[in-house]
């Protein structure tokens, strides 16, 4: 590599962090200034053309609740609504409605919850434990992409 | 070798931007956590304080007359949950009371759904979005105004009146009429100045589900319009909690309920006639 070119590389440098200077001060701003829609998502009375895919983010459980020996496990959709709609004709319903499956410890069978609330876990055994969360349509059909499994441990009392 | 760097500067750059772009985007990578807030569950010492973010009204409904706000709020869970010992509850829960064009009476919303109006007078409005604790003291507020065309007309609009009521969509063939049953006020309550109507609906599941498609759900799906007063215009409600008024004006009132399916076609209705005592003070 020339001299030259070494040059350049700091200036890449330099510019670089400039640019990320930028990106995080761009990110700040973003997440000042988030609106309710943007935080929010689409409201549910406007239809959606071409809704993009549902996606499930699930935070691992609260850390301070799970040293007492609580499972609090937070999560949040997009492009989803969490509701108690069912059935075939909800399906074509939009903007989407479905709800969550969870599964602890491999259990073959998932409990169903449309509160869109908090999984709250409370009274396992101390040790290592796996939720799996899932998000189903209105059928109860697993949505595919949009499931996330969550391993903690319980303490020891 | 100088196109090579420059090759390699635009893909710095793209990474940048794209990293940005990622970043800034709603939601992007964001936690649970940081979209929602700290789980219910979770109480939180020293919490800040309640605010609120309300967006202006969409503006592709606000051009058919429609107005849809979306709001947000921090460290406040909007909870249909009242009164002084839910002051103490942590995470600290609250809901919002709304009030159109400056009038001196509001209704308190405990759903955390979009406000909805239809049928607002063409002409300026302004809408405030009041945060209040669980005792109705205000915490943050917002404000939104805007104009609504004048080319819209109640029948250009989702407007129910215009269209015939059809309770009883296709799919509904076997499912029995749905009706709502409307107590009366709270006698209590009313003697202070606030309108509490408890309903209940048979048949039909209030939801905030909306459009043509959901009409073929089972059971049935809707929500209610409320109108004050004989006013043009009403507000719709998909919490299915009751339905709370405070500030009206001493005298007699009319407040008209209509249980609507998910296309905003009356169903059922029920009003209630109601007078505001004299404040003693």
């Amino acid at each position: 590599m020339n001299p030259f070119a070494r040059m350049n590389q700091r200036g890449h440098i330099k510019r670089i962090g400039a640019l990320s200077a930028i990106a995080v001060a761009l990110f700040a701003l973003a997440a000042a200034a988030q609106t309710a829609k943007d935080v929010k998502g689409a409201t549910p009375l406007v239809a959606i053309q071409n809704e993009a895919a549902p996606r499930l983010v699930v935070d691992p459980p609260v850390p301070e609740q799970l040293a007492l020996g609580r499972a609090f496990i937070q999560y949040r959709t997009e492009n989803l609504r969490i509701l108690p709609v069912f059935g075939n004709a909800a399906l074509s319903v939009s903007p989407r409605i479905g709800h969550l499956h969870y599964y602890v410890d491999g259990q073959s069978w998932p409990i169903v919850d449309t509160s869109g609330e908090t999984v709250v876990l409370v009274g396992l055994k101390p040790g290592p434990h796996t939720v799996k969360l899932e998000l189903a349509d209105a059928t109860h059909k697993p949505i595919s992409g949009a499931s996330q499994v969550v391993e903690f441990s319980i303490p020891q009392k | 070798m100088q196109v090579h760097s420059n090759q390699h500067r635009f893909a710095q750059l793209a990474a940048l931007v794209m990293a940005a772009c990622l970043m800034a985007a709603p939601g992007g990578a964001q936690t649970a956590r940081q979209v929602r807030g700290a789980a219910a569950v979770e109480p939180i010492a020293n919490e800040p304080a309640g605010m609120i973010v309300v967006d202006p009204p969409l503006a592709e409904p606000l051009s058919r007359g429609l107005v849809v706000i979306q709001y947000r709020t921090e460290n406040l869970h909007i909870a249909p949950v009242f009164g002084p010992a839910a002051l103490a509850v942590s995470p600290r829960v609250g809901h919002i009371h709304v009030s159109v064009d400056d009038a001196s009476w509001v209704w308190a919303d405990g759903s955390g759904e979009p406000v909805i109006l239809n049928g607002l007078a063409p002409g300026p409005h302004k809408v405030l979005l009041q945060l209040e604790t669980a005792n109705h003291q205000e915490l943050d507020r917002g404000a939104v105004q805007f104009t609504i065309p004048n080319d819209t007309h109640p029948a250009a609009t989702h407007g129910a009146e215009s269209r015939p009521a059809s309770g009883t969509a296709p799919s509904h063939a076997t499912e029995p009429h749905a009706k709502i049953i409307i107590e009366a006020p709270r006698p209590e309550r009313l003697a202070r100045g606030v309108v509490f109507l408890e309903y209940r609906t048979q048949n039909l599941q209030v939801v905030p589900v909306y459009g043509p498609a959901a009409l073929a759900v089972s059971p049935r799906v809707g929500h209610i319009h409320v109108t004050v007063d004989d006013a043009t215009w009403h507000w719709a409600d998909a919490g299915g909690n009751p339905v709370i008024i405070n500030g009206l004006l001493p005298g007699p009132h009319k407040v008209l309920i209509q249980l609507v399916n998910a296309d905003h076609q009356p169903i059922d209705e029920g009003t209630v006639r109601l007078t505001i005592p004299q404040r003693s003070r």
